[in-house]
């Protein structure tokens, strides 16, 4: 059962020795019993707190690691995590912030499929000098209806995956809307920054930390802002304003 | 004794200050808001000191921007920055409109990129806010939601999670996108 837990397990993590630990989960696995004619449902717990039941042990593990995901990007100490993707360009990040729906991970893999690096679908992660590290996780890709998810690595779609830090070189707000022209106008730093902080986990937490990190990962960086239509008419042009700004 | 509204005083208590190069960031610790004060705005609320009257701001916005800033430019900059709460209470000095305010920058011949004081402000997300939301979610007990992930059974019924709560889908869709 490790095994396929590990699998489910945040981008990054490590085994540590400590016997402390901040956030205990435990895992009830369910199942049908030979004996008697009965189910038992998985069941989930986050600390003494049942955080799911489900019959589906995939489901539950999944749980498990959105649970997983959410506690980090909260509780991390130094590091901000804001709701965006990410692919690095030229030793250079491009961040795409944005709420869900807005058509973010298209963006990531038709860049990725264009050469870009892939750093996440997910999380930009910034340290405190502003860099963003990689959380790549797999791609969830929906379908059309926005319902169905494929899960998609960075090499299944032709790219790779960063390993080292970045300094931001762009940001782009966007949202698709269909049939839309992306004629994008510039944010300064301080609305760039509060776009930033619009999806950022620890925003209400920490808000110093996260305020000051994110000031720090778009100074003198292009910011972009405007609706998007179909992916396609976008990537090249975001390539070259990251090659125009270096 | 001169008049205490003509002397606004920014707020120092239940605020986070970032200073960027034109601009300044203000997070609000109490209202969980987040504020970006343009170069104008933040040269008044930067000298909002309770000690300093309208006049002197506008002499101040002449001297640091090169404008020919007057009071009703401070005292709409004062309305702007106290209807975001970031004056103590008491400094507001008047009401005016935004299109009103430009008509007027026009009349003197200015452009209200420039001479503009504009607020512009969020609310912090909360947490699950700043998650992916997908149609199928997780709840445990009505109304208490984990937040939401991929590919769980909804068990908010006909209802879907969003930040901890099951709601109606039109609220959902509003709220998280979901």
């Amino acid at each position: 059962m490790l095994d396929r837990v590990e699998r489910f397990l945040p981008p990054g993590s490590k085994p540590v020795r400590s016997r402390v630990v901040d956030r205990l989960y435990s895992l009830r696995v369910g199942g049908a019993n030979p004996n008697r004619n009965i189910r038992r449902y998985n069941l989930l717990y986050a600390d003494i707190k049942r955080i799911g039941r489900s019959m589906d042990l995939e489901e539950t593990l999944e749980l498990l690691a959105s649970d997983m995901q959410f506690y980090v990007a909260e509780a991390s100490p130094t590091r901000v995590f804001t709701h965006a993707g990410v692919v690095g360009w030229r030793g250079r990040a491009i961040v795409f912030p944005g709420k869900t729906f807005t058509g973010k991970t298209t963006l990531v893999a038709a860049l990725v499929k264009a050469g870009a690096t892939y750093y996440s679908d997910e999380y930009a992660v910034f340290d405190p000098q502003g860099r963003v590290h990689p959380y790549p996780r797999p791609l969830s890709i929906r379908d059309q209806k926005g319902g169905h998810f494929g899960s998609y690595t960075a090499e299944e779609l032709g790219g790779s995956v960063g390993s080292k830090p970045l300094p931001v070189g762009l940001v782009v707000v966007s949202e698709y809307r269909p049939g839309a022209r992306w004629r994008p106008r510039a944010l300064s730093p301080g609305q760039a920054t509060l776009a930033l902080l619009a999806n950022t986990v620890s925003a209400r937490v920490r808000p110093k930390i996260a305020l000051a990190t994110l000031r720090r990962s778009v100074r003198r960086v292009p910011i972009l802002m405007g609706a998007r239509g179909e992916v396609e008419d976008m990537v090249q042009t975001v390539l070259s304003l990251l090659d125009e700004a270096a | 004794m001169s008049n205490p509204r003509n002397k606004p005083k920014r707020r120092k208590q239940g605020v986070a200050v970032q200073t960027l190069a034109d601009e300044v960031l203000v997070y609000d610790l109490e209202r969980h808001r987040a504020h970006c004060l343009n170069q104008v705005a933040a040269i008044v609320w930067r000298h909002s000191d309770g000690k300093t009257t309208v006049s002197q701001l506008a002499r101040v916005l002449r001297e640091e921007l090169e404008v020919p800033a007057d009071t009703e430019l401070v005292r709409y900059a004062v309305d702007r920055l106290a209807k975001a709460h970031l004056l103590q209470d008491g400094s507001r000095v008047g009401r005016y409109s935004r299109r009103e305010f430009i008509a007027r920058l026009k009349k003197l011949g200015l452009a209200a990129s420039v001479a503009l004081p504009v607020v512009t402000s969020i609310v912090s997300p909360t947490p699950a806010h700043a998650l992916s939301c997908v149609q199928e979610s997780q709840c445990g007990a009505a109304g208490n939601c984990v937040p939401c992930y991929v590919g769980a059974t909804n068990q908010c019924g006909t209802l879907r999670c969003c930040n901890g709560d099951c709601l109606p889908i039109s609220a959902a869709q509003n709220a998280c996108g979901c």
